[in-house]
């Protein structure tokens, strides 16, 4: 038995699950990221995180804006897959783009709040908790 | 001399982004950016992105959540309880009695789950309480367990060789062959340590009495029977080419559901729970693998790796000293980076080095896998020492000290695989091809 394109479609479904829970592991605390630095600052973590928060912001809002472009001219140029599934890309595509726009609003929403009260949503969390 | 300047400044950025804190996966991607607005003319975003989708989008990298997804369906059963109870009464004649059960234990649940964390935290519940209240000594428990819980990385399923599969393109089903018997090979060296501590400190030994009867040890573990069948299935199905890496997991995957019901473990709340953890471990990988693609793509066009690769060539450096080289390397880097991160990181450059040496690249992949396990067990961040402080409370020094033997061992594996190289190269040669 042989499903045509099986392992294409099988591929977008692994990137769209990856993209659209970036947020979401991300106010989870499961991203990984080095402590080091960070744990050695004491009382003045708080700025450590702005700095984070800032670069990610400004690394995932360029991600989101190149995912966008992407996707939109896989749909202008009318951008077909080369497997057997034939599927249009811009479709699989845009749960990149989305997934990668609520990663940067998430991000941004976290460096406000980190800037203004000095909490945020992303701390470290350990395994089986 | 310009072009070492931009080298220069290329790692400064990411030891820079990497050494604040920035999360990983988003360093790399910064860095790449950099990297290739230094380097190349071409419009660096497009072709990232390029990169970031047919990297996330291969087929090879669906294994990935199925294995996770399994593991943490097999955590939230009876199995922790199961394990200790199965495995104690054949273990309890062993020289060292029932220490054994933490070796067997993370054998056991490394091959249903590729994470050393969720290994050490599954056995661990279990032995610890069963093992101090026996009288074993706390340094024996600790140590053997933090070290053996590294089993995970190595027994398929492995994340770690997933992630170096797809990373340097090569069949995840080989890797996870070339994984089964160095990973043996090293719990059979745990349990040898084990052996020589009852010997030499025959006082620490506490004397549990008789062992029980054939007939009773059967009735005992019952309940492991359906996972160690489990586990001879995800990996015979490979080994012998019934099954692509990805649908053994998904074999893998209805077999520990069904074995959830079973136990009468498997509701609505543990399924949710177990979906929820694996999508995150998975996105967290994800994550990496995205921005370590746009990182390799600009490691391309630094030139940096070839350099590298071509400047090891002219010393005429022996492998054996290329190997020992990285073996320092990756230790170091394991003192500040996860597993994971530090092979998507380093394999840009190092891959094309180790290819140039004619090192088997399936061995490598072992090789890199026991040297990125004693990074867990290594101050200042060693994974397991962290989930370790979270289970038993004891302070990180310490649990690393308790450690240290087992740290010793992995470098003597790491001799053994490079003087007996057929350990990991067998199984891969002789997979069966349908």
């Amino acid at each position: 038995m042989t499903f045509p394109g099986g392992t294409n479609y099988a591929g977008y479904f692994m990137a769209a699950a990856s993209f659209l829970a970036f947020a979401y592991t991300l106010n989870n605390g499961n991203h990984i990221r080095v402590n080091l630095l960070l744990g050695l600052m004491g009382k003045h973590r708080r700025w450590g995180e702005v700095w984070c928060f800032a670069v990610a912001s400004a690394l995932a809002i360029y991600w989101a804006r190149y995912a966008i472009k992407t996707t939109y001219w896989s749909y202008k140029l009318n951008d077909i897959s080369q497997g057997q599934d034939a599927t249009p890309m811009w479709i699989p595509q845009s749960a990149m783009a989305f997934g990668t726009v609520v990663f940067a609003i998430a991000l941004v929403d976290n460096l406000v709040r980190v800037t203004l009260v000095g909490t945020h949503s992303a701390a470290s969390r350990q395994i089986g908790d | 001399m310009e072009e070492l300047y931009l080298v220069l400044i290329f790692l400064f950025v990411l030891f820079l982004l990497l050494g604040t804190g920035v999360w990983v996966g988003l360093a790399l991607f910064g860095v790449a950016f950099v990297g290739l607005e230094l380097f190349t003319t071409r419009p660096a975003g497009d072709a990232m992105l390029t990169t970031v989708w047919s990297a996330s989008s291969s087929w090879a990298l669906t294994a990935l959540p199925l294995f996770i997804w399994m593991g943490e369906i097999l955590f939230r059963t009876r199995l922790s309880e199961d394990m200790f109870r199965g495995l104690s009464p054949w273990m309890a004649k062993l020289p060292g009695g029932l220490m054994h059960t933490n070796i067997v234990g993370c054998t056991v649940f490394a091959a249903v789950s590729g994470s050393s964390a969720a290994t050490l935290t599954t056995v661990g519940k279990m032995s610890i309480p069963e093992l101090r209240n026996r009288g074993y000594p706390e340094y024996m428990i600790i140590g053997t367990l933090t070290g053996a819980a590294t089993l995970g990385l190595m027994i398929p399923p492995s994340l770690t060789l997933i992630v170096y599969g797809v990373t340097i393109n090569e069949s995840i089903t080989k890797l996870f062959m070339a994984g089964v018997i160095p990973g043996l090979v090293l719990a059979a060296m745990f349990m040898g340590y084990i052996v020589l501590w009852s010997i030499f400190r025959r006082g620490e030994v506490p004397d549990i009495g008789l062992g029980v009867g054939f007939l009773k040890k059967i009735v005992d573990s019952r309940f492991l029977i359906p996972v160690i069948l489990l586990i001879l299935i995800v990996i015979g199905s490979m080994y012998f080419g019934f099954a692509t890496a990805t649908e053994a997991a998904a074999f893998g995957v209805i077999g520990s559901l069904l074995l959830a019901a079973g136990q009468g473990s498997l509701n609505w709340q543990t399924f949710v729970a177990s979906l929820l953890g694996a999508t995150r471990t998975s996105a967290m990988i994800a994550l990496i693998l995205g921005g370590a693609a746009t990182l390799s793509l600009a490691m391309g066009f630094t030139g940096l790796p070839r350099a590298l690769a071509e400047w090891i060539d002219e010393l005429g450096l022996h492998p054996f000293s290329l190997l020992m080289a990285l073996m320092v390397f990756y230790i170091i880097l394991g003192c500040f980076l996860d597993g994971i991160s530090s092979v998507v990181l380093t394999m840009a450059i190092v891959e094309t080095m180790v290819r140039q040496a004619g090192i088997d690249i399936i061995w490598f992949g072992i090789f890199i896998v026991v040297v990125v396990e004693m990074a867990q067990i290594t101050p200042p961040i060693g994974f397991n020492l962290f989930v370790m402080q979270g289970i038993t409370g004891h302070d990180m020094g310490y649990i690393a000290r308790t450690a240290l033997p087992m740290f010793a061992i992995m470098v003597l594996m790491v001799f053994v695989l490079i003087a007996f190289p057929e350990l990991a190269t067998y199984l891969p040669e002789n997979i069966r091809q349908r």
